[in-house]
């Protein structure tokens, strides 16, 4: 019992952390909408292996904390403060998408358990990434005080895994990836490879992630970050295809096929990290 | 290298009662799944019974309640009426497992007595 009741309950403190919460909500809107309006997001919470459901949770929770850590919504740091981050964040994006999918009929009151629990359960992980994110995209004053201007090297390449996970969720699920793969040659694929490189490359340095040193030396920033960078990205496509279960029965040619499709956006996002975050 | 500002200060009730629905919610949603993965997964069990007909202007439609006994879920599930020498189809996108989902077959003469099966259905 150790402060008073009076500074127990500071109604000006309360008060900040609303408008916090308020642009967590905000954040999570923003970038959860298109996901709660994709069919396939539904079905997949439907039928979705429990277990890669899971793994797609367990992968998601650190991946949170992570971005608790370089940006989060409040201008508190700390460990406990990013666990608490983490946590509220996981709220937001539980009640945002219940409250969406509901109201859109999508989850209906009399949906099973695992219907209901699964559609929302898939859809509050990027939603609550989203509410982490909702700081530095809505607050105009939110730059200076985030961890990511520090962030060490294996940080730069976390976050990139995230810009590269936020992207493939985004497509990962709907049907056009493997109709995509399908599509393409051999020769499509490798063009492709060659552009989301390229493209990769050029969007790191123009967003700053590499530092002052590795801009004198594009060779070497190349080797430091573009090509870590596609690695990343390629490895965060392969997991979400798994995840929704689109690379299930596929020969390995196929499924390197859609890896490198899925990689494209997924490079992308790994690219614009630092625009992002 | 971590910025300590300000963590020592009293934080927002606020925050704590959110931490605490967002921990307790995401607890139970693991929860939920993992008992639900460790469900033995039993194949789909259809049946389709008619709940109710309504008179329209193009007809007869009869209300048809397909219910998922089984674990898994179905696809594609197609559903036949037959009533005499009429035949009614229809296809549901999905039977979630212990779930049901409801289609609806037009007919010209009240099908009150139309025989429905489940004709059959894809994995998802």
């Amino acid at each position: 019992m150790g402060p008073s009741a009076v500074s127990l309950i500071d109604m000006r403190r309360e008060r900040g952390y609303l408008r916090d919460l308020g642009r967590a909500f905000a954040g999570a809107l923003v970038f959860n909408i298109p996901l709660l309006m994709t069919m396939e997001m539904w079905e997949q919470g439907v039928v979705m292996d429990r277990w890669r459901m899971l793994l797609f949770v367990g992968a998601g929770l650190p991946l949170l904390y992570g971005l608790a850590y370089y940006a989060g919504f409040s201008d508190r740091r700390g460990f406990r403060n990013d666990l608490l981050d983490t946590a509220v964040a996981l709220a937001v994006g539980f009640i945002t998408a219940a409250a969406l999918l509901v109201l859109f009929g999508v989850v209906q009151w009399d949906a099973t358990p695992r219907e209901a629990v699964g559609m929302v359960t898939l859809q509050a992980v990027p939603g609550a990434m989203g509410a982490l994110l909702a700081r530095k995209q809505l607050s105009g004053d939110g730059r200076g005080d985030s961890q990511e201007d520090q962030a060490s090297y294996v940080g730069e390449l976390f976050l990139m895994a995230a810009g590269a996970l936020f992207f493939a969720l985004n497509v990962a699920p709907t049907e056009e990836m493997i109709l995509i793969a399908y599509k393409a040659t051999a020769l499509h694929a490798l063009a492709l490879i060659v552009v989301s490189i390229l493209l990769l490359h050029l969007i790191v340095f123009q967003a700053g992630f590499a530092g002052q040193e590795e801009a004198d030396h594009p060779a070497k920033a190349f080797f430091h970050f573009t090509l870590p960078g596609y690695a990343i990205a390629l490895g965060v496509s392969l997991f979400a295809l798994f995840v929704f279960g689109r690379i299930d029965d596929h020969s390995v040619a196929g499924v390197v096929q859609t890896v490198v499709v899925l990689g494209f956006p997924a490079a992308i996002g790994a690219a614009a990290a630092r625009l992002l975050v | 290298m971590v910025a300590k500002k300000s963590s020592t200060a009293p934080r927002p009730l606020l925050q704590w009662g959110m931490a605490a629905v967002g921990a307790a919610v995401t607890a139970s949603a693991v929860g939920v799944i993992i008992w639900d993965g460790l469900q033995p997964a039993a194949p789909p069990s259809l049946s389709g019974r008619i709940l109710k007909v309504e008179a329209t202007s193009s007809g007869h439609v009869a209300v048809i309640e397909v219910a998922n006994d089984g674990d898994d879920t179905a696809a594609g599930v197609d559903i036949e009426a037959v009533l005499g020498d009429q035949s009614a189809t229809a296809t549901l996108d999905y039977v979630p497992g212990h779930g049901q989902a409801r289609a609806y077959v037009r007919f010209d003469a009240d099908p009150r007595a139309a025989d429905v099966r489940v004709k059959g259905w894809s994995a998802p």
